[in-house]
């Protein structure tokens, strides 16, 4: 018996039961997708798109079968496409005309591979054979990147152009799959038709559960799939901050599972209850690790203290499979040498030097737990993958493992992996979501720590004198802590410090393109613990700009050339900011001799409420130096996602913050009239 | 059984092979100290080539780097281009010596393979790389040989990268009977002479100081040395050298002549095309705007068998309606053959104007295919060259869909390109187009309210280049994101503001595109003690400066001629008059010419400017003299007008 149920975000409702057998000798993949669809008058003579206007393509359908069979001994899945495309204008010419198809799976090929062009008179033009063309895009060891590519023939405004391609793999992980139901393009109509393993081969049960979508009532074709439809889906539009595509993009999961999710509390008692079995295994240490996490530790005597230590020395000694540290060939070898049916075990972790972070992470529980810590792997969700709720009874969406030490406070989440920042925080899409520690007993499910924006600081300090020439100059210091630090330090990997300040300095320059950047330092570039910092010293001719008896200058010399943070006033989606942060800036500007202000006022500050806000002030000290001072905080107090509808108001903020940041003031020229 | 053993010896003794004595001769030498963004110098780049009677050829490149950097790590790695069909890698091997003394072997496991590009299927490289370890003071060696079957007798070689070159050496060992004839361009006063030993000849240059990269410089293939040599068969070989520039185009004559035959449906085609043509120039209109649109879809095969030279057959294109350059040119030619209309295949070097060098005939020197199309004696162009034996040509590039008949890419202008034709075909200079063609005009009204609040238009016709820039954005954009494209722009150069209208208008036949938009800026003046109005008018515009920094210039400065021309007319708040007025600015250099004036009147402040850019490439030398004329020009588009309340 096959099922093949729709789940919706609250509950699962058990659609179908439809018998398979009939069809087990026949290959349903034979006439799925297997004959071009008639073309009726209309779709010919279409001219405009309906889903979406301004837009050169549009999808008339796109159907999608995918279908799972053994073939003793082994496991096929099939995953087939035929879409029927309106070409409108060149530019849609452009966009759909070359297919390029690529796979990152070994055991995975692109095969019976058509296509065809519809002229709007009925004229049809079959793309021959050697349109298509092969791509072997990567090979080393264990990693093989490969494709086909094709371009429909004699494709021109007006025309229909239509194409099927199967993408087969062979005893590739299955479990899961994320169906897209939104395209590059619009589609008109969007059919997903699915066929499961049989149920006398196995008892998981494949679900499909949508999201961002309402897909029709699922329903059952003669070939034994089970389908569901969506129409009028427009084309994906990415934004800057915008939530993860998972969030926001239709799509759905078809996943198969044995396990009874009707009751999410349950599920996650009984998985909490699993990943500890499986990773008290993989948690498992020899000798070897016992004496390096007893090296490791030294003399440390809190439990903070010990944490510290061996997530530095794993910083230190391991390296990330997937950072820049490792070659190609070297991730390749390793690839090639994981144990197909399990986990690597700490041990073989150990000994390779290279690890995925998921690795590196149980390689710490495991060394934590040796030097008597209370440590257990636990599974986090992602914010820049789909949000996590509870109520999303799967592990599938809790993607990474992290480890939870017990501290006296209850349990505390760290990260390895991420280097880049100091060990008591973890990368920002780990930040507020769920984690479920593991338990043999009673895994619990805990809220991960969202740092406040002080933990993410750009603090710039600037000391200058302005020449009655208009010449700024002096030195500037800057520090980056926490998120702020992390792409920059990422960006440092793998470069010698020659080559860091060499580049710094060309950024300063591109930044300022009259100044002479000289005396350029940095500090604790791999140090996550102190801030990230640079030092210089900048003359910058014509920073104030001189008229006959005035002076003019922007005081606020770190946003002197900053641009508003939304620049667009229209807005698709809902606004997701990554992590919360704080701007604190000091200049100081010792003014000319002969020049004095003329009545400066400084730009009003901004209450932004639980998020943050924004204060300016101006000053004068003693002498004939200029003060000013700038703090920003935004995110705060986890407050990271606003809806669609408040983005006016977020723009007309960040936009009165430009204005404020790049306000001028004038200096008089003494006895000038 | 022994056979076996002897294997598993044989490969333990390779697993252990010490780094060879050129490698470590080389290590040994000390590099001079080089500026900070230097990170690796290249001690030794060695490569020898060894050709066959029939053409094969093993080629064996060596390489010491050094990492010079004073600490920390450097990213580097051998890489190795090859063609799938025609040729291998048959071995890759390397060294690292670390500055501890550690020696590591390289082998296999280091090496990955990867394709070049989604479109192209058989150029591939492999890559050798050090990884981590290739730190402060360590040294990198490897050894590649490359077997490769060529039909061609010439090949190049680039004596160095962007990295510095301690001895760059080029070896060739030829069959009995051959000869060689060598050149080395880019390095003036470098005598070609190799040294001879037996059939071996040998190439070398020493000291060869690291290309930075700076902005507005010549592409690195236009400065650094390179070494190009054709070989001479005996007379009983196959291969076939490349004397002159005639030869050349009558060799590519002769791969591409039966591409173009004029079958049935490419004459059906053009007579389409042309129905409605009154006159030559209508039909070539027709169908170049024709073949413009057809897809462009790189897909080169046998490519050192000259498969790079030779187009599909014309109506197969036609078919299609996709190709690469070589096909584009090729249709275009084979369909305005069959209105009567002459036009050739042009070959050219798309991206480095001086790339071509006429002293070496070489169908090596070319990466792009254009068309040289037989235009009316009417027809008048600066594009147009009077050639001695084929009249007057027009030279097309079917490729670039936004450039029109009468324009060609700025980089395309100027450089040498081949047209090819059994008798009268040889090497020319692609005319260059005057600034005026390539020029941008904005005409700015506005209204600026007592709160720096502007409401403002935008009304501005791009020509040539710049209007096919304009037109590529178009094509590649949805209206939603040139849009936002648009007002993204404006909003880094004026703050906050929201885009009211944007109407975008392509007048290709007038090599003309037009763009006019309507916006509210947040705040544009800035009110200073309620007394004190300021106004950048300029800022109105896009900024003209070039952003030079400030340090010392290694390269030349290479800029292209363009012109523009703005005026910006600003309403302000009634009660407002002049207090400072900036002097015109007039400017007078190698470089080009630059106008500006401002006036208060009327209740309005009046601003225009007018740039003249000429296409000259500066030498190192006036720096400092191209960095003041372009901060000039950026003071006046920034300069502040000065309004007082009364």
């Amino acid at each position: 018996m096959l099922s093949l149920s729709l789940e919706c975000k609250r509950g699962t409702i058990l659609l179908s039961f439809l018998p398979i057998f009939l069809f087990a000798q026949t290959d349903p993949g034979a006439q799925a997708n297997a004959s071009w669809l008639p073309v009726t008058e209309s779709e010919r003579l279409m001219k405009n798109p309906t889903v979406e206007k301004d837009v050169g393509a549009e999808a008339i359908f796109w159907h999608t079968y995918l279908w799972d069979e053994f073939r003793e001994p082994d496991l096929r899945r099939t995953y087939s496409h035929y879409a029927r495309i309106k070409v409108f204008d060149e530019k849609g010419k452009e966009q759909v005309s070359t297919v390029n198809l690529v796979s990152f799976r070994k055991n995975t090929s692109f095969t019976s591979i058509s296509g065809r062009t519809i002229k709007p008179n009925g004229t049809i033009v079959e793309m021959s054979r050697d349109a298509v063309k092969d791509k072997d895009i990567l090979n080393t060891g264990g990693l093989r990147v490969r494709g086909k590519t094709f371009t429909l023939p004699s494709v021109e405004p007006g025309d229909i152009i239509e194409y099927r391609y199967r993408e087969i793999s062979w005893n590739e992980p299955m479990m899961y799959l994320r169906g897209q139901f939104q395209h590059e393009i619009p589609v008109q109509k969007l059919t997903f038709h699915v066929r499961p393993l049989p149920m006398d081969n196995t008892t998981y049960r494949m679900s499909m559960r949508p999201f961002n979508c309402s897909p029709a009532k699922v329903q059952h074709d003669n070939l034994g799939f089970s389908f569901t439809s969506l129409e009028n889906v427009p084309a994906y539009h990415e934004e800057p901050f915008m939530p993860a595509s998972p969030n926001v993009r239709p799509w759905g999961l078809f996943y198969y599972s044995n396990k009874d999710r009707t009751d999410a509390n349950k599920y996650w008692q009984q998985e909490g209850r699993e990943v500890y079995g499986q990773l008290k295994v993989a948690m498992k240490v020899n000798a070897e690790i016992k004496a390096a996490a007893a090296k490791a530790v030294g003399a440390a005597e809190s439990d903070e203290d010990k944490v510290v230590a061996l997530i530095q020395y794993l910083r230190t000694e391991m390296r990330d499979l997937w950072g820049a540290k490792v070659t190609d060939a070297e991730r390749g070898k390793i690839l090639k040498s994981m144990p197909k049916q399990r986990r690597r075990n700490s041990a073989e972790v150990f000994a390779s030097g290279i690890g995925t972070p998921d690795e590196l992470n149980t390689l710490f529980a495991a060394m934590a737990t040796s030097v008597g810590l209370d440590a257990r792997p636990a599974l986090v969700g992602n914010r820049d993958d789909l949000y996590f709720h509870e109520s999303l009874a799967d592990s599938y969406f809790l993607s990474n493992i992290d480890m939870a030490v017990k501290t006296k406070d209850g349990w505390r989440l760290y990260d390895v992996s991420t280097r880049e920042l100091p060990p008591h925080m973890v990368g920002w899409r780990e930040e507020g979501t769920m984690a479920l520690v593991s338990d043999p007993k009673t895994p619990q499910f805990i809220q991960s720590f969202t740092s406040p924006a002080s933990a993410s600081l750009s603090k710039r300090v600037g000391k200058f004198k302005l020449s009655a020439e208009g010449t700024l100059e002096g030195d500037v210091h800057l520090y980056y802590s926490g998120h702020r630090a992390v792409d920059r330090r990422r960006g440092l990997e793998g470069k010698s410090s020659d080559k860091q300040i060499a580049d710094y300095t060309d950024d300063v320059q591109r930044l300022h393109p009259g100044g002479e950047v000289s005396e350029v330092k940095m500090e604790n570039t791999d140090d996550p613990l102190k801030p990230l910092a640079y030092h210089y010293h900048i003359k910058l001719p014509n920073y104030a700009q001189r008229t006959g008896k005035r002076l003019f200058f922007r005081p606020l010399f770190f946003q002197s050339k900053a641009t508003p943070l939304f620049p667009n006033s229209e807005r698709r989606h809902d606004i997701h900011i990554p992590y919360g942060w704080k701007e604190q800036d000091e200049v100081t500007i010792e003014m000319p001799e002969d020049y004095e202000l003329e009545n400066p006022q400084a730009p009003s500050g901004l209450e932004m409420g639980k998020p943050g806000g924004y204060r300016v002030q101006f000053g004068l000290l003693a002498g004939r130096e200029f003060h000013a001072q700038r703090e920003l905080v935004f995110g705060d107090n986890g407050m990271l996602l606003f809806k669609r509808s408040a983005y006016p108001q977020l723009k007309r903020v960040f936009d009165e913050v430009h204005k404020n940041d790049t306000s001028t003031l004038a200096l008089r020229q003494k006895g000038s009239k | 059984m022994t056979g076996l053993v002897m294997l598993l010896a044989l490969a333990a003794f390779a697993a252990d092979e010490p780094m060879p004595g050129w490698a470590r001769q080389a290590a040994s030498t000390k590099p001079p100290e080089y500026p900070l963004t230097v990170s690796v110098a290249v001690l030794l780049q060695e490569e020898q080539i060894s050709i066959e009677n029939d053409g094969k050829r093993v080629m064996r490149e060596r390489g010491v780097l050094k990492c010079v950097a004073r600490n920390g790590k450097c990213g580097a790695a051998a890489v190795r281009s090859y063609n799938s069909r025609s040729g291998k890698i048959r071995d890759f091997r390397g060294w690292l010596l670390q500055a501890s003394g550690k020696e590591t072997r390289l082998g296999k496991e280091s090496v990955s393979d990867h394709g070049y590009s989604e479109n192209i299927t058989e150029e591939r490289y492999k890559r050798l790389d050090p990884g981590d370890a290739f730190g402060a003071g360590a040294v990198f060696a490897y050894e590649v040989t490359e077997e490769e079957k060529s039909v061609f007798t010439q090949t190049v070689y680039p004596f160095q990268g962007r990295a510095p070159v301690l001895v760059s050496r080029f070896v060739a060992s030829l069959p009995a009977g051959w000869e060689v004839r060598g050149l080395i361009l880019n390095a003036p006063g470098k005598p070609a002479e190799p040294a001879v030993s037996g059939s071996s000849y040998t190439w070398e240059m020493r000291d060869l100081p690291p290309i930075e990269r700076e902005p507005a410089s010549p592409s690195s293939w236009e400065i650094a040395p390179r070494l190009v040599l054709t070989f001479f068969p005996t007379a009983s070989q196959n291969l076939r050298p490349l004397k002159d520039w005639a030869a050349v185009s009558r060799w590519i004559e002769e791969l591409t002549a039966a591409r173009s035959e004029v079958t049935p449906a490419i004459q059906a085609k053009a007579t389409q095309l042309t129905a409605n043509a009154k006159n030559d120039w209508e039909k070539i209109q027709a169908i170049t705007s024709f073949v413009q649109k057809t897809k462009y879809v790189s897909v080169q095969m046998n490519l050192t068998r000259a498969g790079g030279y030779v187009p599909n057959k014309a109506d197969q294109v036609l078919t299609r309606n996709y190709g690469d350059c070589k096909d584009k040119a090729n249709l275009t030619k084979a369909l305005l053959k069959a209105v009567g209309v002459e036009a050739y295949l042009a070959a050219i070097y798309s991206g480095a104007r001086h790339y071509v060098r006429p002293e070496w005939p070489s169908p090596h020197q070319f990466n792009h295919m254009i068309v040289a199309i037989r235009a009316p004696e009417s027809y008048q162009s600066p594009l147009v060259l009077e050639h001695a034996a084929m009249g007057k040509i027009l030279f097309f590039d079917p490729t670039d869909p936004y450039t029109p008949l009468g324009g060609l890419d700025e980089d395309e202008q100027g450089s040498h390109a081949l047209v090819i034709h059994e008798s009268r075909g040889g090497l020319v200079q692609v005319p260059l187009l005057p600034a005026a063609a390539n020029r941008v005009e904005t005409q700015a009204t506005a209204e600026l309210r007592p709160d720096g609040t502007l409401k403002a238009r935008l009304a501005t016709s791009y020509y040539g280049q710049a209007a096919s820039s304009m037109r590529s954005m178009q094509g590649r954009l949805t209206a939603e994101e040139m849009r936002k494209l648009v007002e993204s722009s404006l909003t880094q150069r004026l703050g906050g503001l929201t885009l009211e209208t944007h109407e975008p208008a392509d007048r290709a036949a007038a090599d003309q595109f037009d763009q006019n938009v309507a916006f509210s800026a947040r705040q544009f003046g800035q009110m200073l003690q309620q007394q004190l109005l300021l106004v950048r008018p300029g800022t109105l515009l896009p900024a003209n400066g070039r952003g030079f920094p400030a340090k010392e210039r290694k390269l030349p400065v290479k800029l292209q001629a363009e012109v523009r021309r703005d005026s910006v007319t600003i309403a302000v708040p009634a009660g407002f008059s002049a207090d400072e007025v900036p002097d015109a600015v007039k400017l007078e250099s190698p470089y080009g010419t630059y106008a500006a004036q401002w006036r208060v009147a009327g209740g309005k402040v009046e601003f225009s400017q007018s740039l003249e850019l000429r296409d000259v490439t500066a030498p190192v030398g006036e720096y400092g003299k191209v960095r003041e004329f372009f901060d000039r020009i950026a003071g006046a588009e920034s300069a502040p007008v000065v309004l007082v309340k009364k």
